[in-house]
């Protein structure tokens, strides 16, 4: 509030650096890093001279975390953005976890609805016990309970 | 149980003994977000995936996030063969590559409908309003309905005063988060006294006058309901020029003026108005222009209530289809009256056949957002009292889910009949 930070000169490229849960330090334009609220309001707390500490991301992660922000910062247009982005999200599950947990912790809204769909798109048309096993959810219904769930449910499982 | 074999570690996965149970551990927001993204059926998978899921679910909070992303069915009747199912079929885009894919639900009575003969009045954040007959007495009754959960809401239209030429209409107001049925009436043979107003609102059980109404309601199109307004076309020589509209929200009627460059133009001798309805958030109203080869004109009003901002969107090569909604890709959805559902696409200008409604021979449709939203959440005003309200409850959370329960007013006045089918 009344921090008399310059953040409002647009003279050329500041620099934000971000330091993962393990120690690895990211240098990110302000331009790129400020998508992140969690590092916004870091960065108008003070943070931005010195290093920001991001402590529920390791460096795997804030990689691509920052490959993100760098990419949604670059200017390209809409139709390469939605390729790329295909792409960013089209990985393993364990990755597209600490993803999602890193971009809700960042609170990156508009990575973060990418991830959530994506995970979607995965669940969609699948079996519970296809569901179960993708994630590794155990099933804590009894066989009874199952079938009560399904029977009541059996005009929407024709 | 314990015979279920545990899931084979994955050789591809990098941290083994973390991989399990990822998602389980999501925060619960983020689960709600990801599965408030789903079509109805996946849902019902996922109610069976663990109880966290189920309970997340069955949550009135979920249900209003999944239908805010809920995407828009199409729900088809065949009237040839005064069927009382109804066919919904739910287009459901991927976001990144480009396919749409449909998922096709049939509504039959006693599992998600009233076992009774019903027309379809319109649908409104994912509840229908349907006007049909009770069985014992044939009085005419307003049925508003969750088709998902197979639950009613019974509204009697009977009265010791005869009223003529009565037209009904769901809504919802946002202001109040209630939804309301409005209906319009004639106190006496039609026209010789001015048409009435009363609106019911879902949960306290009782009509209200409104008093007089400048229009009457009339049939309703597939898909007019925009700004806590539903909109529908007044052929009456009085309204010409206008579209009718009715906000549930402050509860008054509204006149929108018709794009006006058509009206000097045209003078509407030659375009004759086709329907009104939505596309996008935008309200558009179609014409059927008698040219050499016929063509059909959708303008939208790019804001909402101002007359200027009419424009003229699309020209389609073809008359007598009527658009239902817009798929994310752009391409619009049509009816072509009592036969088929069209896609059309504005780029190429082409428009194909969906197949939807194969085997049907005449249909009426409407827009239907499939939804979770629960009757015993919305009729639970003060005044309800409802017989064995805590079973009901542990019915739900329990998943034994088999009750019929009926709750009356205090006030006598009427009665509302919960129907949650075995």
């Amino acid at each position: 509030m009344a921090s008399s930070e310059s953040t409002t000169t647009s003279t050329t490229t500041k620099v934000l650096r971000l330091k993962s849960s393990d120690n690895e330090i990211f240098g990110v334009e302000e331009k790129a890093a400020l998508q992140s609220e969690t590092i916004k309001s870091l960065a108008e707390d003070g943070y931005s001279e010195d290093v920001i500490p991001l402590f529920n991301v390791e460096k795997k992660t804030l990689a691509k975390i920052v490959e993100w922000l760098n990419k949604h910062a670059s200017g390209s247009s809409k139709e390469e953005l939605k390729r790329w982005d295909a792409d960013f999200v089209d990985v393993d599950k364990d990755v597209l976890y600490d993803l999602l947990l890193a971009s809700n912790y960042l609170n990156i809204e508009v990575l973060l609805h990418q991830l959530a769909q994506k995970v979607a798109d995965m669940i969609k048309g699948k079996k519970p016990e296809e569901i179960r096993q993708l994630f590794g959810i155990k099933n804590d219904f009894t066989p009874e309970e199952e079938a009560e769930i399904r029977r009541e449910n059996a005009w929407a499982f024709e | 149980m314990d015979a279920k074999r545990k899931r084979a570690a994955n050789p591809e996965s990098s941290s083994p003994a973390e991989s399990k149970c990822l998602v389980a551990q999501l925060p619960h927001g983020l689960i709600l977000d990801i599965l408030s993204r789903l079509p109805i059926k996946s849902l019902f998978s996922c109610k069976l995936v663990c109880k966290t899921w189920l309970h997340l679910i069955s949550d009135p909070h979920f249900a209003k996030l999944h239908l805010s992303k809920s995407s828009t069915a199409i729900l088809i009747r065949d009237v040839c063969f005064r069927s009382t199912e109804l066919l919904s079929t739910q287009f459901v885009e991927e976001v990144h590559d480009k396919t749409v894919d449909v998922e096709k639900m049939r509504f039959v009575p006693n599992t998600n409908l009233p076992d009774t003969e019903f027309h379809v009045i319109n649908s409104c954040k994912g509840l229908l309003c349907l006007d049909g007959k009770s069985k014992g007495n044939f009085n005419q009754m307003i049925y508003v309905c969750n088709p998902i959960l197979g639950e009613y809401v019974i509204i009697p239209v009977f009265e010791k005063l005869r009223k003529w030429e009565q037209y009904f209409a769901l809504g919802f107001s946002s202001v109040s988060n209630q939804y309301k049925v409005l209906q319009t009436y004639f106190p006496d043979r039609p026209y010789v006294n001015q048409c009435r107003a009363e609106v019911y609102t879902v949960g306290t059980g009782q009509w209200r006058s409104i008093g007089n109404a400048p229009f009457s309601l009339d049939h309703l199109d597939a898909n007019a309901f925009l700004h806590d307004s539903v909109h529908w076309i007044d052929y009456s020589p009085e309204n010409d020029g206008f579209i009718c509209a009715f906000d549930f929200g402050f509860e008054h009627f509204k006149r929108l003026a018709l794009p006006i460059d058509s009206q000097k133009l045209h003078g509407f001798r030659d375009h004759a108005i086709s329907c009104v309805g939505v596309l996008k958030a935008w309200l558009f109203v179609a014409f059927d222009v008698c040219s050499e080869w016929g063509d059909l004109e959708i303008w939208v009003m790019e804001e909402y209530g101002i007359k200027e901002s009419w424009s003229k969107k699309f020209v389609v090569d073809f008359i007598s289809y009527q658009p239902l909604f817009t798929l994310g890709s752009g391409k619009i959805l049509m009816f072509q009256r009592h036969q088929c559902i069209v896609c059309y696409d504005p780029k190429s200008k082409s428009i194909q056949d969906t197949g939807i409604s194969q085997g049907m021979e005449c249909i009426g449709v409407t827009a239907y957002t499939p939804s979770f939203v629960s009757l015993q959440d919305i009729a639970k005003g003060e005044e309800l009292k409802s017989v064995d309200e805590d079973d009901e409850l542990e019915a739900f959370t329990n998943i034994k889910g088999i009750y019929q329960g009926q709750a009356v007013f205090e006030n006598g006045h009427c009665a509302l009949t919960y129907q949650q089918f075995p």
